[in-house]
């Protein structure tokens, strides 16, 4: 809690100072809220690609709305909900099988997949989640399948996986608002 | 996604990174925005035709009526609050979001009530040639300059917040039009708050819009 307490205080601090033009401050804070993302993220997602994705979304929008920030206000529910805001809308824009096949072949996704399902499941958004809905977000999301591939998997039709998929995502958001942070 | 490293692009972003002006204060732009919006309708509404002849006497000797105006005028004032504080991240209260819409359905319902229990004897009384039209078109300048204003901020939904800001400046002509225009519940539910929804459909595209240049 204390812990929590000082980033609260430094951060706040720190971004000030970025809004005044302090370079030093600015590139401190943001790697500071980079590692701070990564955290969160594996946190409640688990080894999932598009980690990295999010925290440079998520910083470049923090960038983008620096001065929107008021130091008089709790910095920690402003950041969050920024960072929440870009990894939802990333995890609905991924097509992960065009970005899973252009890092790896289909080969390796499909060796690949029982371990980054084991790790994901256990995850806490993962976990929180409905099975219909965990089901088809680690099949598109995480593993890379195609809408079809899914819908073959799970012997569904496809727009029941592309519901499945934003209502997952619903869900996702959900879980991650009412969470304290 | 660039692939770009983390590092790299810390560095780029704050390399020279500009000194900005925080836009944090809400209360202030939002109510002359508001209370801006309500001179201009009116003001052009006075110059383009007169009010409804015994309108504002109503307000004092009808309860109902100015409960129903009443009800306008707040729910109008609780969206424009929403929207704009929509336009800074974690500011938006889910229970503020509730008391809006509770506040719009008491409102349209008043006039649903008033098909059978009319506040005022519905009549022709004051009836203005393109209610419809002024009711649509009053509505659009104070809709872009709001959104304008939420936009410089940065409305983590802008389709959301393009759609509060677009219920609370349709709601300003559509509200005026109470007084301005011929009282009768059914034409003020098809000919003066219909076409606020036109402005709240217009206010979401923008959100759109501004979204995809964003």
């Amino acid at each position: 809690m204390k812990a929590v307490n000082n980033d609260e205080q430094r951060w706040s601090q720190l971004m000030g100072k970025a809004q005044q033009g302090d370079e030093h401050s600015y590139a401190d804070l943001l790697e500071e809220l980079g590692k701070a993302i990564e955290a969160y993220l594996r946190s409640r997602f688990g080894p999932i690609d598009i980690i990295e994705d999010c925290v440079q979304e998520s910083l470049i929008a923090i960038h983008a709305a620096r001065h929107t920030y008021d130091t008089k206000r709790l910095f920690r529910p402003w950041f969050f909900a920024i960072v929440r805001h870009r990894t939802i809308d990333l995890l609905r824009r991924q097509k992960s099988y065009t970005a899973a096949l252009e890092r790896n072949t289909l080969e390796h996704i499909e060796s690949t997949a029982l371990s980054i399902e084991e790790e994901v499941n256990k995850s806490m958004v993962f976990s929180m989640l409905a099975p219909a809905y965990r089901d088809v977000l680690l099949l598109t999301k995480v593993i890379g399948f195609s809408t079809s591939e899914t819908a073959e998997k799970l012997g569904i039709s496809k727009s029941a996986v592309r519901v499945r998929v934003h209502r997952g995502i619903k869900e996702t958001r959900k879980i991650l608002q009412n969470e304290q942070v | 996604m660039k692939q770009q490293s983390r590092v790299d692009l810390i560095k780029d972003l704050s390399s020279h990174v500009a000194v900005v002006r925080p836009r944090t204060r809400l209360l202030l732009p939002s109510m002359l925005w508001f209370i801006g919006s309500w001179i201009y309708v009116v003001a052009l509404s006075l110059y383009l035709g007169p009010l409804r002849e015994g309108a504002v006497k109503s307000l004092v000797t009808s309860p109902q009526f100015a409960f129903e105006s009443s009800m306008g005028l707040i729910t109008g004032a609780l969206f424009c609050v929403l929207a704009f504080r929509e336009s800074i991240p974690s500011l938006r209260h889910q229970w503020l979001v509730y008391l809006s819409y509770l506040s719009a359905i008491v409102w349209v319902s008043c006039y649903v009530l008033g098909l059978t229990f009319p506040a005022l004897e519905p009549s022709m009384l004051g009836k203005r040639a393109h209610c419809v039209l002024e009711a649509y078109l009053y509505s659009m300048p104070p809709l872009l300059i709001g959104y304008f204003l939420i936009y410089r901020r940065y409305p983590l939904n802008a389709f959301r917040a393009g759609m509060f800001m677009g219920v609370s400046a349709g709601m300003i002509p559509a509200l005026f039009m109470q007084i301005s225009c011929m009282y009768d519940p059914q034409h003020i539910l098809t000919h003066h708050i219909g076409p606020a929804t036109i402005a709240i459909a217009i206010g979401a595209l923008l959100g759109l819009i501004f979204k995809k240049m964003k």
